[in-house]
């Protein structure tokens, strides 16, 4: 081989110098099968909660989130159900202060005696304050009532900032089936409806209401399901067989 | 008259206890449960827990002004 040759003669690299180790690789984040390889190849691949062990989600986002525990997503109930507290306080805080603030003293002192019109207005004053809070107090458990998607459960925290303290959990394995109910006019143009979803166990199914956009979350559930599959399968040792392997 | 004032001012002192309480445990709360807002998941979009606490503030101090002017016109 001349000089000239030696010069343009790539020299030829081990494996191991051009790909780092495995153990030398940084962690890459988590990606789904299909991302990877287009869904067709049979190859291992690696679901989040076998990607991320090392790090310690206990309580992370909620109380009670275990330790490999990753939330995916989360939501609030749609905004229609505060709509009625929003009617109510135009009634019950509204109208009495524009009746208090521009109705002429005089003139309801022609209709009643001075002592039963401080009377009415006190009990007003008592009501709208009371409705006032009512209506805020709403607002704030609005914000408590989340449903959490995780890569093991689903989670409803029914809290509010008294009274209730409920949390309902249902496990990915449990699901067995979902159906979205989106019927009716204002269901269809503000996208939002009831998730139901049918349980493995003796309880038997579970209704989410009032879902914004449920049929993303409908989606969520199944992929993340698909995932906790995948991920029990490779857990045991066993290799997914997909149809299009025979093609390859 | 006297005693409308008083019940007023017992009314008030009540109202913003109870929201201090409120505040309080509602930022208990926040504490313990955070999560990555976006515009799905907050209210209409736009609405952060933090502004609808602080409105919250302001119009309880402001139904205390505005009753006390309305209290002065009976």
């Amino acid at each position: 081989m001349s000089s000239l040759d030696e010069n343009f003669v790539t020299p030829v690299r081990s494996l191991d110098e051009i790909e780092p180790a495995p153990s030398q690789q940084a962690p890459q984040p988590p990606q789904s099968a299909q991302s990877q390889n287009g869904g067709l190849s049979p190859t291992p691949r690696s679901p989040e909660f076998h990607v991320l062990p090392e790090i310690d989600n206990t309580n992370r986002n909620f109380k009670g989130q275990q330790r490999n525990e990753v939330v995916h997503s989360f939501c609030r109930k749609h905004w229609i159900v505060l709509v009625p507290y929003f009617i109510g306080a135009i009634f019950f805080i509204g109208l009495p202060l524009v009746f208090l603030l521009f109705v002429p003293r005089d003139t309801i002192l022609s209709l009643v005696s001075p002592l039963t019109y401080r009377i009415i207005a006190g009990l007003i004053f008592i009501g709208m304050t009371y409705y006032f809070h009512r209506l805020f107090l709403r607002f704030f458990n609005y914000y408590l009532q989340v449903l959490i998607i995780t890569n093991f459960r689903v989670v409803q925290l029914d809290q509010t900032l008294f009274f209730n303290r409920n949390r309902d959990s249902i496990d990915i394995p449990e699901i067995q089936d979902m159906v979205i109910q989106q019927s009716g006019i204002f269901k269809t143009i503000l996208n939002y409806g009831e998730l139901t979803i049918t349980l493995s166990s003796a309880h038997a199914s579970k209704s989410l209401t009032c879902v914004p956009n449920p049929e993303y979350f409908f989606r969520k559930i199944n992929k993340t399901k698909r995932e906790y599959i995948t991920s029990r399968r490779m857990a045991k040792g066993i290799e997914e067989k997909l149809p299009m392997t025979k093609f390859q | 008259m006297t005693s409308l004032w008083i019940a007023l001012g017992v009314l008030h002192v009540t109202s913003i206890g109870f929201a201090l309480i409120v505040l309080m445990r509602l930022y208990h709360y926040i504490k313990r449960y955070r999560f990555d807002e976006s515009k799905y998941t907050l209210l209409f979009g736009f609405i952060h827990l933090h502004w609808i606490a602080g409105a919250y503030v302001m119009l309880v101090l402001g139904w205390v002004a505005v009753s006390l002017l309305i209290f002065t016109r009976i």
